[in-house]
């Protein structure tokens, strides 16, 4: 059973969380068309480590977790309110953090 | 025939059991295997093989070989060999033509040169169309079970479980490691496919503690020391609380954290283990020489389980082909069952000294450097003799051979370590350089998994049992300090601290000590003879040729050549034959074994029928706290998403005139629909307006308190996702409704869009906690009326597109004039627990108006006439706002950019290539159906989203998407209706009924 330990519920099923896409800042509302269509439709499809947000979805808690998509596994978990919050306060956009911010 | 008590271990000779096996009758003992109760009456062929027909037998008793493929009754391909005996059991062959012992397809078997291997792919698809002519003519040939389609639904269910230790296998090693880590306190599951524990000292010479026999050198004092002790390890472990004993279970996979998938007669488990220790022992393989697939060629350990648990001797003159020494503990074996040993055949030129003695002393014969080259058949096409000889270094027979009458022949030609489930895992097997032999690659710290036993390359008892000891404290210092099961993640214990003076190979704990061991090289076991049916894979009849025309084609990598010739993908998955595919390849391709990967291993690693992976259904539903009411009133309820609805009120043939009458009732009385199922979501906070402006399309700040206002939400791709009506509470208080489909993942989108902006809100979804009634019709107002309550009912106090607060019948209630059907309507939200209060008071006060509770089809109708779209529906993952006439709902002027704004702008520049429209078409017969086609001079331009039959207009009404340009109200249009004729529908703009919303609005 594949599980990920949030930091509220401790470990539990992956069944019980939904995926909710890598970590990206959305361009400005004002940005280029092609900027945009970028964000929306292109993905990295990175081989190795992701800053991803994933829901536990009977708790309603949204989570960031760091997650090696070559070997399946995950690493740390913030609480996503945590990880957005220490981000910004490092003046660094959210997914340029991930990987150097410690929980 | 039978041999008398010891042998025999698992057969209750007082109990039998009568059954038939291919029409005829035969008998067995209790405990008996379908296969053994044949042998032991003298029968010998169990099945046909696949491409050729010929005669198969039992081959290794170990349940992993195709030879012993089975009916029985409504299940097809059975193991003989491990599917215990059953009173009046019915036995039939497969893949049979006529009977089993006058099979017609056999000729088969004497054209085998016009079969070579690809034969099918390549001689039948030309011409054009030629293989749908042959295929169902080939797949008849080449057929296996039958499936019994009206077979009794079987209910099976799948339990989630949680260990400390799950140990696979339960010989010495397995035994060995579960008894330490029970009694260092830890819960272990114990899985073992065979109905007892023991594993291979059930049936290995000298290891049964049933019996007493001299080893390999006479020495019957060693024996019975090893026998007790293994004993003495049976009955500890079985005798331990800490450890649980599934025998019967088959381990199928292994999966992601250990999660192991275990399957027994009826019942399957996904087993979490916080560590593993695999025990899985080995399998022994074939030697390839030509009519090495006779029935009457066995492998030796399948003749060594034949003795010891079914007291069957399946032969009575015997030789033993061998590449180790493993055959001559078999002959010694086979002697002491009273079968004629005429001569041990060993393909090594250097032989132990201890084992020349000890045939020496029983008078058998051994040839060294020699080998089978052929088997020979009788008129039976079974095993009559073999003819030995000499090889070269290719295998190829030099000189005379010598022909040996026998019926038995049997085959140790090594074994590779049972891996498969290790390599589900992420584990691989390599071969040891210097000797030919297998041995897994597998880090067993960073799974809190190791191997233990002959699966770790333990070749004696010794090696086991120091094997499983050494795994069981890797285990445990693993697991030190760990937290137990749910109390904390899994951490990976730190490689190189545990299990001193293990290498990179952090699982082998005796595979190091038996590779330098002498004497443990393996002789040659590769014959391939010039004529042929020198057989790699009995699966599925590949012999030696067969892969060299593979190679020779071009197909050069493993996995290319399984695929073109199917080596190694029959029902034993290469169990038999992956070793020997190896060495026939690297003796095509000149290389070294070395240098050649095994093909890949997936899970299950044995068949698990469907009935079990199914389980049990469950289909939860939701049902509105007015479920009962509706009930009572008789309503069809239907499944709607997650929830139960009322489809109509009306029994259920009565569907066409209950609708009717429902629809009639709202448009000149007054009717009311359970509408409980809508999502309800309340926001509140600092920052509620700039929050609700980011996601929705609409300008909610200009949204007045007391008002409502429609609401729809787009993604970031621009398409409408969910749509619903917004109440303004306060201030900075909002109650939002969405569709019952939408409404969790809605839910789910606030939740993080208000971590991801920041935002000061507090969302909460209510779908559960409040009931929705919408009441409409003329005369909903006064029923709203009659009932006392604080909320002025009036039309001007209560406007349309308004919502009041209050009580209404002693039952605190939001209402908004909003309305799905178009009439005059009040949409009622308050506490579920009050509901059947409220609906009940309404039914009583609107009588007098002649109120009648409508369901979803009814709705359906009206919404329809009203021209109101379904979200998902009449919207696809396509339709922006502006396609379905929804631009109104789009603010361009507020400061916020909305989710989805970017793509409008961006796909609006290019124009739009469909719009939405109302159509009718006149008449009441064949209206098309929904997603029929639109088409324009051949071409599609669109498709029927929503259609209906309406009453109040005589004619058929719906909703459509069709190219701009036929958008003008008056434009014909085209739609092919599922039966290929076509209609010419009308372009109305909707509302079809009331377009000025007088009805709606008084």
């Amino acid at each position: 059973m594949k599980t990920l330990c949030c930091p509220v519920n401790g470990p539990r099923d992956i069944g019980e969380f939904a995926y909710g896409g890598v970590v990206a800042e959305s361009p400005a509302a004002d940005a280029d068309t092609l900027v945009w269509a970028n964000f929306v439709f292109m993905q990295d499809n990175v081989m190795g480590d992701v800053i991803e947000w994933w829901l536990h979805t009977p708790s309603g808690v949204w989570l960031i977790v760091e997650r090696n998509t070559r070997t399946d596994t995950f690493g740390r978990v913030w609480l996503a309110a945590d990880y957005l919050h220490e981000a910004r306060a490092a003046g660094s956009t959210p997914e340029a953090a991930g990987p150097r911010a410690q929980p | 025939m039978r041999l008398p008590a010891p042998f025999g271990q698992r057969i209750d000779r007082s109990q039998t059991l009568e059954f038939t096996f291919a029409g005829k009758r035969f008998s067995g003992y209790v405990g008996d295997t379908v296969a053994s109760a044949i042998l032991a009456s003298g029968g010998r062929t169990l099945s046909r093989s696949f491409k050729y027909h010929r005669r198969r037998g039992a081959l290794t008793f170990a349940g992993v070989d195709g030879n012993v493929l089975v009916q029985l009754g409504a299940r097809p391909n059975q193991r003989a060999d491990i599917e215990p005996l059953a009173p009046g059991l019915v036995v039939e062959a497969q893949n049979v033509f006529g009977r089993l012992e006058l099979d017609a397809a056999e000729l088969l078997d004497l054209c085998g040169g016009f079969l070579p291997v690809g034969f099918y792919y390549r001689a039948f698809y030309k011409p054009r169309g030629a293989w749908k002519r042959w295929e169902p003519i080939i797949r008849r040939m080449a057929g296996l079970g039958r499936v019994d389609t009206s077979a009794p639904h079987a209910i099976a269910d799948i339990e989630q479980a949680f260990a400390d230790v799950a140990i696979i296998g339960a010989g010495p090693a397995g035994l060995r490691a579960a008894l330490s880590l029970a009694e260092a306190g830890l819960e272990v599951w114990l899985v073992e496919r065979e109905p007892e524990i023991g594993g291979s000292a059930t049936w290995r010479r000298g290891l049964s503690s049933s019996e007493q026999v001299s080893d390999v050198a006479g020495d019957v004092a060693g024996a019975v020391v090893e026998a007790a002790e293994v004993a003495g390890l049976r009955d500890a472990v079985a005798a331990h609380p800490q450890i649980k004993i599934c025998t019967r279970t088959t381990c199928t996979g292994w999966f992601a954290e250990n999660e192991l998938t275990l399957m027994g007669p009826m019942h399957y488990t996904r087993l979490c283990a916080r560590a593993v220790v695999l025990a899985s022992g080995e399998l022994d393989q074939p030697a390839v020489f030509r009519n090495n697939d006779l029935p009457g060629v066995l492998i030796g350990s399948g003749v060594q389980r034949l003795l010891r648990h079914y007291g069957v001797r399946p032969g009575q003159t015997a030789c033993v082909l061998t590449a180790d020494r493993r055959g001559y503990e078999v002959a010694l074996d086979l002697h002491d069952a009273g079968a004629l040993v005429k001569r041990v055949i060993d393909t090594r030129s250097e032989v132990d000294a201890t084992d020349l003695e000890a045939m020496a002393i029983r008078g058998i014969a051994v040839e060294t450097a020699h080998t089978v080259h052929q088997a020979n058949r009788n008129w039976q096409g079974e095993l009559s003799a073999v003819e030995i000889g000499r090889f070269d270094a290719a295998g190829h027979p030099i000189g005379a051979s010598t022909r040996i009458p026998c019926d038995l022949l049997a085959v140790s030609a090594g074994a590779i370590p049972q891996a498969q489930l290790v390599c589900h895992a992420g584990g691989s097997l390599e071969f040891e350089p210097g000797t030919e032999r297998l041995r897994v690659v597998w880090n067993g710290t960073a799974h809190n998994a190791w191997l233990a036993g002959g699966v770790d390359g333990a070749r004696s008892l010794e090696e086991a049992l120091g094997s499983g000891n050494q795994a069981a404290n890797c285990v445990l210092r693993a697991l030190q300090g760990e937290p137990a099961f749910g109390e904390g993640a899994i951490t990976v214990a730190d490689s190189g601290d545990v299990a001193d003076g293990v290498g990179e190979h952090a699982g082998s704990f005796a595979g190091a000590a038996a590779a330098s061991a002498p004497g443990e090289a393996l002789g040659p076991t590769l014959f391939p003879h010039p004529k042929g049916r020198d057989f790699v894979d009995f699966d599925e009849d590949i012999q030696v040729k067969d892969i060299g025309r593979a190679i020779e084609m071009g197909y050069r990598d493993p996995d290319l050549v399984k695929r073109f010739s199917t080596v190694v993908m029959g029902q034993s998955q290469g169990k038999q034959s992956a070793l020997n595919n190896l060495k026939v390849q690297a003796q095509f391709k000149g290389q070294v074994l070395a240098d050649l990967k095994l093909t890949t291993q997936r899970p299950p690693f044995f068949p698990e029928p469907i009935r079990l992976l199914a389980g049990r259904t469950f289909d939860p539903v939701r049902r509105s706290s007015l479920h009962a009411l509706h009930v009572e009133a008789g309503a069809q309820m239907m499944v709607a998403g997650v929830w139960m609805r009322p489809a109509w009120y009306g029994l259920p043939d009565a569907r066409a005139e209950s609708i009717a009458r429902e629809v009639e009732q709202v448009r000149n009385a007054v009717g009311m629909i359970d509408v409980s199922t809508l999502g309800k979501i309340d926001v509140r906070g600092p920052d509620a307006v700039t929050f609700l402006n980011r996601l929705y399309t609409g300008n909610l700040a200009t949204l007045a308190e007391g008002r409502t206002r429609y609401i729809v939400l787009l993604d970031d791709t621009g398409a409408v996702v969910d749509d619903g009506v917004a109440f303004r509470i306060g201030p900075n208080h909002f109650y939002l409704t969405a569709t019952t489909s939408a409404v969790d993942a809605v839910y789910r989108q606030m939740l993080k869009r208000k971590i991801e902006w920041g935002l000061d809100v507090t969302v909460t979804q209510l779908t559960g906690t409040f009931a929705a009634i919408n009441v409409a019709g003329p005369a909903s107002r006064q029923v709203m009326q009659r009932l006392a309550g604080t909320i002025d009912f009036g039309a001007e106090a209560f406007p349309y597109l308004a919502w009041r607060g209050g009580h209404l019948d002693g039952v605190p209630v939001r209402i908004a004039r909003v309305g799905f059907v178009g009439e005059l309507g009040y949409e009622i939200h308050l506490p579920a627990g009050s509901a059947p209060q409220l609906w009940r008071a309404l039914l009583e006060v609107g009588a007098e108006s002649g109120i009648t509770p409508f369901g979803v089809e009814a709705q359906r109708v009206l919404r329809l006439e009203k021209g109101h779209i379904i979200v998902g529906q009449d919207t696809d993952g396509l339709t922006i706002p502006a396609h379905a006439n929804m631009g109104w709902a789009v603010s361009r002027k507020k400061a916020e950019s909305f989710i989805g704004a970017q793509a409008l702008l961006a796909i609006e520049a290019r124009g739009l290539d469909r719009v939405l429209v109302g159509f009718r078409i006149e008449g009441n017969a064949n209206p098309p159906d929904q997603n029929n086609l639109v088409i324009r001079n051949g071409d599609i331009v669109g498709r029927v989203t929503s259609v209906a039959k309406s009453d109040a207009l005589g004619c058929i009404i719906g909703l459509a998407y069709v190219a701009p340009d036929q958008a003008a109200p008056g434009t014909r249009f085209i739609v092919r209706r599922s039966d290929g004729r076509y209609v010419e529908a009308e372009v109305v703009p909707p509302p079809f009924y009331d377009p000025d919303g007088l009805r709606q609005q008084v």
